[in-house]
């Protein structure tokens, strides 16, 4: 059974149509991963399941319901710009959104109690919000959606502003969430979360669908033309080679899209410089929205006239 | 309605929690007293100055009674102002503090010598100032060519040419009495006037008797109207405008989509009223019992209507929903304070509105004029308030018409404020217009 359907769903502001014609269904159960550039409709089409917004045409369904009142208790939200009461104590906070979530005192203090050893925590809860460090005061935000114990979870950008430690507990949180039968669907730019935590991946370019699927399947909708190589010379050995049609340069090593035989290309490099790594690899989703996202006069290289988009250097 | 109430709980724990508040209570009354004291201090204590007066008494006759009624000590008044004095009677005059009289000879030089010479004093600080008194004053009538004159650079100081003034006039009256060779003290004694007392009506008691009435003082019959009319808009303003802040905050820091998910807007906002609600009651209870524990501390207990109570918590409702509807929509429609504070600015005219007629329905409680502003709801809560609170009371169907408008008007406005809740708690920007906001509430 479908967590969220969205059928046909369009919201335009003024001229501008932010989601367009979208038809979708989240899995109960499963981590499904919203990607796609600013702008592009991913908080919109969240607001629009949060009942925040009103879809112009098409319909919502949340847990087999028009989003309202009655979902709403069973749907946590971590918006994508974070909110606590600086005055409050971290305790006093997650009990009042617990009461806003028709939970009672002792029921959100019990499930505080769970979280407190996961995502470490235990000594700031009694200290006012405006004590606590950025990541303290987001995984209290994250806490805070969590307490009423949802059933949906609805996550924009869970892990931005986090260092690699917490980013690395609220992962671990959120998989627990799974394990216990949580549906998760969370917004992101850091493709390497969404490759490892999601089960599918939606992503939204332009206010209208690209793509919806497991990575794999996403994978080899994009095909196996990605070769990564590390050489002596760098970028520039792969100049002016036969069939590349992208390189992504990561410094230490190049991701490059290619068609025709691996083999030849393996045989140019060698000619050319010292190879001392060479991978047929899928292509990361990386890789592929920077394909869709990118605007085609940025995309680099076509055959015979290679550019490279620079990535991390 | 649980969580409006969780809402309203945490807004109230917010709102009485802060120093603001519980400064502000204590603050206004101890403000009010320390107003109180510290003009009155400075009445008495703020001119020390040493008031050197230079007097070219012409007549030869008058400066002996300035310089006996300098030195003599002021004269304090030996019973209560009286209450139905006059405005006039009560303007007394105060002798200045440190007064010197020093007399002037000519000494065959010119007036105008004289007067320059004195003037140079003046603006060596050797002098306050100094008078000039014709022989003509003398006369056998007031005669208006005739004048007195009074030079100095401190002409901001009104208390030394008005004690002079009565002094010399004192002087000059009695001397007059006595050339027409007429007893003073008896003419005070005839001219003497009787007080006119304002009471209560008479009642008939079941046994006969008739039952004495109780005299009314003209302080008491503003000093309540007045006093429960600027409670409530204390009351109201010590809780709306705060509250107003706080949905600004909730919005620039995002808690409002947080909030938004989890209940209605509609559900948020009458959370946030009963908040408001609730403060503004808690306040006004503190204050009403610290003026009955007065009242009956100092016996000023027919100054203690009970039966007002109900009327003044109807009253401090509907101004809460009406004012608080109107100041919460302003924070929803708005990003920052700035917005805000412009927004504000209409909605404050209509908070004035009843200060400003409040002195008017004082005089004439039932006019015309009384009966209309009192019946516009926006006014209603207070100066139906005031009315109720003076004698007479206006007819019963203005009360109830009052209540049923204003009522109606609240309910109109919370309403409104819910769409605009609804629109604006998720905007960010610029502050809409007033057309805009009426898209908002038709939309």
């Amino acid at each position: 059974m479908a967590a969220i359907e969205l059928r046909d769903v369009t919201k335009q502001f003024g001229q501008v149509v932010a989601v367009n014609a979208l038809t979708l269904d989240v899995l109960e159960g499963s981590i499904y991963g919203f990607i796609g550039p600013n702008g592009s409709g991913k908080t919109t089409t969240i607001r629009m399941i949060m009942n925040l917004l009103v879809p112009d045409h098409g319909s919502v369904r949340v847990l087999g319901q028009s989003p309202g009142s009655a979902i709403r208790d069973v749907v946590g939200y971590l918006p994508e710009e974070r909110g606590l009461y600086k005055r409050m104590t971290a305790r006093q906070v997650l009990r009042y959104y617990g009461q806003l979530k028709g939970r009672s005192t002792s029921e959100v203090d019990a499930a505080v109690a769970e979280w407190i050893g996961p995502l470490q925590i235990g000594d700031w809860l009694d200290k006012k919000v405006q004590a606590l460090s950025k990541g303290m005061s987001q995984k209290i935000q994250f806490l805070s959606t969590i307490v009423a114990r949802p059933k949906l979870l609805i996550l924009d950008e869970p892990f931005s502003g986090l260092d690699p430690v917490n980013a690395d507990v609220v992962r671990s949180a959120v998989l627990e969430l799974r394990r216990r039968g949580t549906t998760i669907v969370f917004s992101t730019h850091d493709m390497a979360a969404a490759e490892g935590l999601c089960d599918r991946i939606f992503m939204i370019f332009l206010g209208r669908k690209v793509l919806d699927g497991s990575l794999d399947e996403i994978q080899a909708r994009y095909g196996q033309d990605t070769i990564r190589v590390r050489t002596a010379a760098g970028p520039a050995a792969l100049q002016g080679l036969a069939g590349i049609e992208a390189v992504t340069d990561f410094g230490n090593y190049q991701d490059v899209r290619f068609n025709g035989d691996s083999q030849v290309l393996l045989g140019s490099l060698a000619a050319r410089t010292a190879v001392s790594h060479f991978e047929v690899t899928k292509p990361s989703l990386n890789d592929i929205f920077i394909r869709i996202a990118k605007p085609p006069a940025a995309q680099t290289s076509i055959t015979g006239a290679t550019g490279f988009a620079g990535v991390g250097r | 309605m649980t969580r409006s109430l969780a809402v309203a709980n945490a807004e109230f724990q917010a709102l009485i929690r802060t120093k603001f508040f519980i400064v502000g209570i204590l603050l206004v009354p101890v403000m009010v007293v320390a107003s109180i004291a510290f003009t009155n201090y400075a009445e008495k204590q703020g001119d020390t100055e040493r008031h050197r007066i230079a007097v070219i008494d012409r007549t030869g006759l008058i400066l002996a009674a300035i310089q006996q009624a300098a030195a003599a000590p002021e004269a304090k008044p030996t019973t209560p102002v009286d209450p139905e004095a006059t405005p006039d009677e009560l303007n007394t005059v105060t002798k200045p503090s440190n007064l010197e009289i020093l007399p002037v000879e000519v000494d065959g030089r010119s007036l105008d010598d004289v007067k320059v010479e004195l003037s140079n004093q003046v603006k060596a600080k050797a002098l306050f100032g100094f008078v000039d008194i014709p022989p003509t004053v003398l006369g056998d009538e007031a005669n208006d060519a005739v004048t007195m004159d009074y030079f100095t650079e401190n002409v901001s100081n009104r208390d030394v040419p008005k004690w002079l003034n009565k002094v010399i006039n004192q002087e000059i009256t009695r001397r007059r009495f006595e050339a027409a060779h007429v007893d003073m003290s008896l003419t005070d004694r005839l001219s003497k006037t009787t007080r006119l007392a304002t009471r209560a009506l008479v009642e008939r008691a079941q046994d006969g008797s008739v039952q004495g009435s109780r005299e009314v003082h003209s302080w008491e019959t503003f000093a309540v109207p007045f006093g429960l009319m600027y409670l409530l808009m204390l009351a109201v303003m010590m809780s709306a405008p705060h509250m107003m802040n706080a949905v600004i905050e909730e919005k620039m820091s995002r808690i409002s989509e947080v909030l938004l998910a989890s209940i209605t807007p509609t559900q948020l906002l009458a959370g946030k009223l009963i908040g408001i609600a609730s403060v503004s009651v808690l306040l006004a209870l503190i204050y009403l019992g610290g003026g009955i524990y007065f009242a009956f501390a100092t016996g000023e207990w027919a100054l203690v209507q009970l039966t007002l109570v109900p009327w003044f918590i109807l009253f401090l409702l509907c101004a809460v929903l009406i004012f608080g509807s109107v100041f919460l929509s302003i924070g929803a429609a708005c990003s920052d304070l700035k917005d805000a504070q412009s927004m504000m600015q209409p909605s404050m005219f209509f908070l004035i509105i009843p200060i400003l007629m409040a002195p008017i329905i004082i005089g004439a409680p039932n006019s015309t004029l009384s009966t209309i502003v009192s019946l516009v709801p926006t006014a209603t809560p207070f100066l139906m308030l005031l009315r109720l609170a003076m004698t007479p009371p206006p007819a019963a169907w203005q009360v109830w018409l009052s209540v049923v408008l204003t009522t109606g008007t609240a309910v109109l406005f919370v309403w409104a404020a819910g769409r605009i809740f609804r629109v604006g708690l998720l905007m960010q920007g610029k502050a809409p217009n007033l057309p805009e906001l009426l898209k908002w509430i038709r939309a």
